[in-house]
């Protein structure tokens, strides 16, 4: 895989260290080229949502990765993404964070050679080192196939958002401290019946895992250069293998999937309605210690409970990303749980420095 | 009394197949594919055509058919001319 070439000619690079005083250094690992699709993906997104680049492809543009800002630690704090078409250029910051699951591979040689510390725990940094001769030549190798592509051209409808804003509320969480958000999302509103739809989804499977897509459509505002995602319905994974803590989704599920979508294309005169999203269910409630007890000390006065499976888990995030890692960086993905207090929970999962992130929701009341 | 095997089923080569991803939102036709290799093989490589995420294994759905078809057979074995393949991921919610 290509090796990511910062403009300042150096490769990126991600450093693992140990959690110790002494900070030691455990292992490097080479950022490369498919380890940024979704920033590239989120970055492209954010450039249309004011207006910049255009329709086609995240990788027809031109890509460059620019260093961030360093510590005295000689570490970056992030990087920045550029995308350009030689007119509109735009550009988006990404945290170490976002590069986790490159830190994850390291991490895994380093377990298999036995040279991680005991308890598995590493810090790590973005570094990058001079580019080695070796790297310079490393492109992708070339398909030995001709390939042809059919893909049809992303479509933004044009709507009001105003309109939109104006006939929904925001969905409510009981169960956890309203969010914060200083940079509001690409918006999401649910039709009517949807969320309640997708609830029954994430619940159908009782005590195992159960869950579909969701379906929509990718809109414009007519009044700025903003785009907003509806949620039309929910399609039930017919045919997952569902378990205790996992639900797979079988080639006949999809095969369904896009059966029941073809036909609400047709059927509904929705020719651009698209998987938007995906939804499933941790029915199971957080675990208990060893006295058997699953709520925190301060649970009796404490107003929100602490504790929840309405969370995206590593697979989750690695399900969504080869789901919707092709250049569709709008999905989103609803996960109900329990909290310790036998409530159920939900988080809606967005792509914000290139993990996924809670957000809000809207739902459209009529 | 010995076992009778059926006879290997001939390998169709080169091949021409398009391909999509579980989305249905992107579609590529792929010529000159060499039959001979192996499902698993030409799964990660059409992946890659897709722009979808290397890192993970796939897996192929021939849609004529409607079979997952087997990592370790040739492709050119399993499907027929201008096949449509699903790619899809060998990943789970969880």
């Amino acid at each position: 895989m290509k090796p990511v070439t910062l403009t300042n000619g150096e490769t990126l690079t991600v450093d693992l260290y140990s959690k110790a005083e002494d900070a030691k250094l455990l292992g490097r690992e080479t950022v490369t080229v498919g380890d940024l699709a979704l920033a590239r993906d989120e970055t492209w997104r954010e450039a249309l949502r004011v207006g910049k680049l255009d329709e086609r492809e995240p990788g027809d543009f031109a890509l460059r990765v620019l260093p961030g800002k360093v510590t005295k630690s000689g570490r970056m704090e992030d990087y920045i993404l550029e995308l350009s078409d030689g007119n509109d250029v735009y550009q988006r910051r990404f945290t170490t964070y976002s590069l986790a699951p490159v830190a994850r591979r390291r991490a895994a040689v380093l377990l298999e050679a036995e040279t991680l510390p005991e308890d598995g725990a590493y810090h790590f940094g973005i570094t990058s080192v001079p580019r080695s001769t070796r790297d310079q030549g490393n492109g992708e190798p070339k398909s030995a196939a001709k390939v042809i592509s059919h893909t049809e051209p992303l479509v933004l409808e044009e709507a009001p958002l105003h309109k939109f804003l104006a006939n929904s509320e925001p969905v409510p969480c009981e169960t956890a401290e309203p969010l914060e958000e200083p940079q509001p999302p690409l918006p999401v509103f649910f039709a009517p019946g949807v969320w309640e739809a997708a609830f029954e989804c994430a619940r159908r499977g009782g005590e195992n895992e159960s869950g579909g897509v969701l379906t929509g459509r990718l809109l414009r505002d007519t009044a700025s250069p903003e785009i907003f995602l509806t949620v039309d319905a929910c399609i039930e994974a017919e045919f997952a293998d569902e378990q205790k803590l996992s639900v797979t989704f079988s080639g006949e599920s999809w095969a369904k999937i896009r059966e029941v979508l073809r036909f609400r294309r047709k059927r509904m005169n929705r020719p651009n309605e698209r998987i938007v999203g995906a939804v499933h269910g941790h029915n199971f409630l957080p675990s208990a210690d060893k006295n058997g007890v699953r709520t925190c000390e301060v649970c009796t006065v404490a107003k929100y409970c602490s504790r929840t499976t309405a969370v995206a888990s590593t697979d989750d995030f690695q399900w969504h990303a080869s789901v919707f890692g092709g250049g569709q960086p709008w999905a989103v993905s609803l996960i109900w749980g329990f909290t310790a207090r036998g409530q159920d929970d939900w988080r809606l999962y967005h792509l914000n420095d290139a993990t996924l992130e809670a957000r809000t929701a809207r739902r459209l009341v009529r | 009394m010995g076992a009778v095997h059926a006879p290997a089923k001939p390998v169709i080569d080169p091949l021409r197949v398009f391909a999509e991803d579980v989305t249905g939102s992107k579609l590529i036709e792929l010529e000159g594919i060499d039959g001979h290799r192996k499902v698993s093989d030409v799964a990660q490589s059409l992946a890659g055509e897709l722009n979808l995420p290397m890192n993970s294994p796939w897996a192929l759905r021939d849609e004529k058919s409607a079979r997952m078809l087997d990592d370790d057979l040739p492709l050119g074995q399993q499907i027929e001319q201008d096949a449509r393949l699903t790619v899809i991921p060998r990943s789970h919610l969880g």
